[in-house]
């Protein structure tokens, strides 16, 4: 048990912040930077990703917390877990997401070169769960020593999915300066659990004239857990094969769509933006809810002396204690409702400037299209969290070293941390692209003292760019 | 400046050789030791006269009730708690004094465990009663606590009121994650 808890910790605070991607963020050779924001600049005509490997990423990240605060030598665990606890915040957060895409592919219309197609599918599991600090210190401490201190029932606030994503995406050079692009997508959810807007408040009370020394109060609580895709799984024979059906069209299906632009200010300063997953899922099959709602003190079990008062032998205080307790929170943990959650909204925007060589001087680029040397630029993201907007600037540097080599280098602040370098590197071999990149290079030298570091790479057929773009 | 084919291999393999992770020591996870210490109230009541005055001559001289306390039966207190401090608090507003008995029975309604507190007439009495091994196996064997009061006749008129409160500190070493 002990060792999944640590492997958990270890891949949750040593891989970043959770789909941000910055590496790929615009980089014209890599079909990608289209699930970013379709309608960015791109510099091929034609592209199809080896199954499974053309796309994947993972990251994850602790805010405020890395496995090197907890393990370190230098001082005792458990003084190291206390100081954690004290230290982190209910909006301190562990985040994880992992993106696999398993189709990838792409064309230019055959009638009109300036429009770009582009298609396929991707599992991403995503996972965020924010610090329950009331819990966790009444969990480590107990409430002997914090009599009448209340403990925010609100703390508890996460969400976790497993959903395949199918996309189809168009974009077009509508003008010499306009690049447009719109990305709509069919989302199939494998797994869902959300709790993320829980309320109320629990505390024991001295209670010096009342019938027992405390109340344990429970108050105005207002708690959800909902989950889809969990149900049943247990009882099936195959529960692989379950998933592997539930994850090719599981019936909780939702709509959401992409939409981004690109302009080409002249022949040096771009400027893009997108918005990516405006959307929803519908949770209806295989869905189970548990709920509580309520106030209710617990002074213990009043004895009744039953013999004294009818004569009969005992009664079923305790069963009727927990009956009580469930019955005033309203406490039903089989709430068979559908629900709706939003597909976390993301934002990107960026500015480019490109100088040097050109390395397509002699085509027919239109004006702001030319594939310089070297590029500079800054890019914001922002993605829609349950308790916040998490956010991250990033500047950055794109050199193409030759016309197959191209790496870009980044420097982050974030909410994880604000020395966070990134490197990719993208290598083309007869039409076959390879991309690596990874923030956070910087925390190689020790990955347990970094809040987060993330991985991406691909692998994919790329065709030459249409000279028109 | 010239790139050759090998140059993002060699990026790849300068990257997994530079990272490690120094300074920190995962078996720690062996020594992590959480000892919460809850405090919960257990049981309470309160009895007057007319709960052993009765329309025979002779007072009812012993009454007793039953509940089971079913969290005292489990996996997790057998393996991480390691005391338990009852409190009993009666009021005794009676003339008379009290013997109280608080039995915990196993399942078979086999004595395990029995604290007997001395309740004087006219006062409020506290009894903290601290529970470890080996009395906390026999505590947690019990899946049943009777309160069994008995009144000490004495000449004066039984009259008055007893109110009982009880809780326990539950301290616990959880070592075994």
């Amino acid at each position: 048990m002990r060792y999944w808890i640590v492997s958990l910790f270890v891949i949750v605070t040593s891989l970043t912040s959770a789909q941000h991607r910055p590496l790929t963020y615009g980089v014209d050779d890599l079909p990608q930077s289209l699930l970013q924001n379709p309608g960015a600049a791109i510099n091929f005509s034609k592209h199809i990703g080896a199954p499974l490997l053309s796309g994947i990423s993972i990251d994850a990240g602790a805010n405020a917390i890395t496995a090197f605060d907890i393990f370190k030598t230098e001082s005792d665990i458990n003084s190291n877990i206390e100081n954690a606890i004290n230290r982190l915040r209910s909006t301190d957060y562990f985040s994880g997401n992992v993106q696999v895409e398993w189709l990838s592919f792409g064309w230019s219309s055959k009638r009109r070169a300036e429009r770009y197609y582009s298609a396929g599918a991707y599992v991403e599991a995503d996972f965020i769960g924010y610090f329950p600090k009331d819990l966790a210190i009444l969990a480590y401490n107990g409430n002997a020593g914090a009599i009448e201190r209340p403990f925010n029932l609100g703390h508890i606030s996460g969400r976790t999915s497993v959903v395949n994503t199918y996309h189809f995406g168009i974009q077009e050079v509508i003008s010499p300066k306009w690049i447009v692009g719109a990305r709509a997508k069919l989302y199939s959810s494998i797994f869902n659990a959300t709790s993320t807007s829980n309320q109320g408040t629990f505390i024991t009370r001295n209670t010096f004239e009342g019938p027992n020394f405390y109340s344990h109060d429970i108050e105005n609580a207002d708690l959800r857990l909902d989950t889809s895709g969990i149900d049943g799984l247990d009882q099936e024979i195959n529960p692989v094969a379950t998933v592997i059906k539930r994850g090719l069209f599981s019936g909780n299906i939702g709509l959401g769509l992409d939409l981004g632009a690109t302009f080409m200010m002249d022949d040096h300063w771009s400027f893009s933006a997108s918005l990516i997953d405006i959307g929803f899922i519908q949770h209806a099959k295989n869905v189970r809810s548990a709920t509580a709602k309520g106030t209710y003190g617990l002074e213990g079990i009043e004895l009744v002396f039953p013999e004294i008062i009818n004569g009969t032998e005992t009664n079923p205080y305790y069963d009727d204690l927990v009956d009580e307790i469930e019955e005033q929170l309203n406490y039903n943990k089989n709430v068979r409702e559908s629900y709706t959650t939003l597909r976390p909204l993301k934002i990107n925007a960026g500015a480019n400037y490109g100088f040097g060589q050109g390395f397509l001087d002699d085509c027919a680029c239109r004006k702001g299209n030319r594939r310089y040397e070297n590029n500079i630029g800054a890019q914001l993201f922002a993605v829609k969290r349950p308790q916040h907007l998490q956010t991250a600037a990033t500047v950055y540097f794109d050199r193409r070293w030759t016309p197959n080599i191209r790496t870009k280098l980044t420097y982050g602040v974030d909410e994880f941390s604000y020395t966070n370098v990134g490197l990719l590197v993208s290598f083309n071999v007869h039409k076959i692209n390879l991309y690596l990149a990874s923030n956070n290079v910087l925390s190689f030298a020790n990955l347990a003292k970094a809040n987060s570091a993330s991985l991406q790479l691909g692998l994919q057929w790329v065709a030459p760019p249409n000279p028109y773009r | 400046m010239k790139f050759s084919y090998y140059t993002p291999w060699l990026f790849v393999s300068l990257c997994i050789l530079v990272s490690c992770v120094s300074d920190v020591d995962f078996d720690q996870t062996e020594d992590i030791v959480i000892g919460p210490t809850v405090d919960l109230n257990l049981i309470f009541f309160e009895l007057d006269d007319t709960d052993f005055i009765t329309t025979t001559a002779l007072p009812i001289v012993t009454v007793s009730d039953t509940t089971d306390l079913n969290f005292l039966e489990s996996n997790f207190l057998d393996n991480n708690l390691r005391q338990i401090d009852f409190t009993h608090q009666f009021d005794n507003r009676f003339s008379q004094a009290f013997e109280a008995r608080i039995l915990f029975l196993s399942e078979e309604g086999v004595l395990q465990y029995e604290i007997d507190i001395p309740i004087p007439a006219n006062r409020t009495t506290t009894n903290t009663d601290i529970v470890v091994d080996p009395d906390l196996g026999r505590v947690l064997a019990a899946t049943q606590v009777v309160t069994e009061l008995t009144i000490i006749p004495n000449t004066l008129p039984i009259s008055g009121s007893l109110r009982h409160r009880s809780k326990g500190v539950f301290y616990l070493t959880i070592d075994d994650l």
